[in-house]
């Protein structure tokens, strides 16, 4: 994703510019989304197990 | 004779205009504006899109009204502080730069006719420049000298020309917004004055 930062230095009137500089950084990670696939994944797990052992409850 | 009284007279805009000569929409209110009047964010700046001068010149010009409730005589402090936030931004695609160079501050009156009249000015220089698409905020402040014993008559209301100059980088385009937002100081002109 895209992001813009600002950096302030003096210009050549004596007084402030700011520079608008757009960056390219990765995308924030998503906790919610890659708790959600591992609990999804403990269950398949929990599943198979049971299967194993005979338990169906 | 009343005492002196620190005053602080906001920059604020309206729809429904002050009755006063030609009647102002741009005034110097003792309070802002409620935050949410009329729900008309157009009311918190006044702007200019397509700036085309390539040196230095005159932008933005409002007169700003004082928009007394009462008529009294009002004498004025030696000084008032003006103070201005402008926003610059660039429009074009070639990444060049917006200037914000100077404000001119002109205090006066203007009478039942909606004529201005100067007192006095000042001059507050910024030189503040950007290249970003997004509005860079940069405020500019003078100290305005009255003469002595100078008095707003009831016939007059006090008033503030503003005149925002700047410039855009040759190959560029750009706006320029003055910031007076409703419920806040963005910009202001503040002294003392008493009743005479």
């Amino acid at each position: 994703m895209k992001v813009k930062e600002y950096k302030r230095t003096k210009n050549k009137l004596g007084g402030v510019h700011v520079e608008e500089i757009t960056k390219e950084v990765p995308d924030p990670v998503d906790h919610n989304k890659i708790f959600l696939a591992k609990f999804k994944e403990l269950i398949i797990r929990q599943k198979k197990i049971a299967e194993k052992v005979g338990v169906t409850e | 004779m009343g005492d002196w009284e620190y005053t602080v007279l906001v920059l604020q805009k309206v729809a429904d205009k002050y009755p006063w000569g030609d009647d102002f929409a741009y005034l110097l209110k003792t309070e802002p504006n409620p935050s949410d009047l009329d729900g008309n964010d157009a009311l918190d700046y006044e702007e200019k899109t397509g700036i085309t001068d390539t040196s230095e010149a005159s932008q933005i010009d409002k007169t700003f009204v004082h928009d007394a409730l009462v008529d009294l005589n009002r004498e004025l402090s030696n000084y008032a502080r003006a103070v201005v936030q402008v926003g610059v931004a660039r429009t074009g695609g070639t990444d060049g730069n917006i200037y914000f160079t100077k404000a001119t501050f002109t205090l006066g009156y203007v009478d039942e006719a909606g004529t201005f009249t100067s007192i006095a000015s000042a001059d507050g220089t910024p030189n503040f420049s950007t290249n970003s698409t997004d509005y860079q905020l940069c405020s500019a402040q003078a100290y305005i000298t009255i003469p002595d014993n100078t008095i707003i008559y009831p016939a007059n209301r006090i008033a503030l020309k503003v005149e925002c100059y700047g410039y855009r980088a040759t190959t560029e385009h750009g706006k320029m917004k003055l910031c007076c937002s409703r419920g806040s100081y963005d910009s202001y002109l503040d002294f003392f004055w008493r009743y005479v």
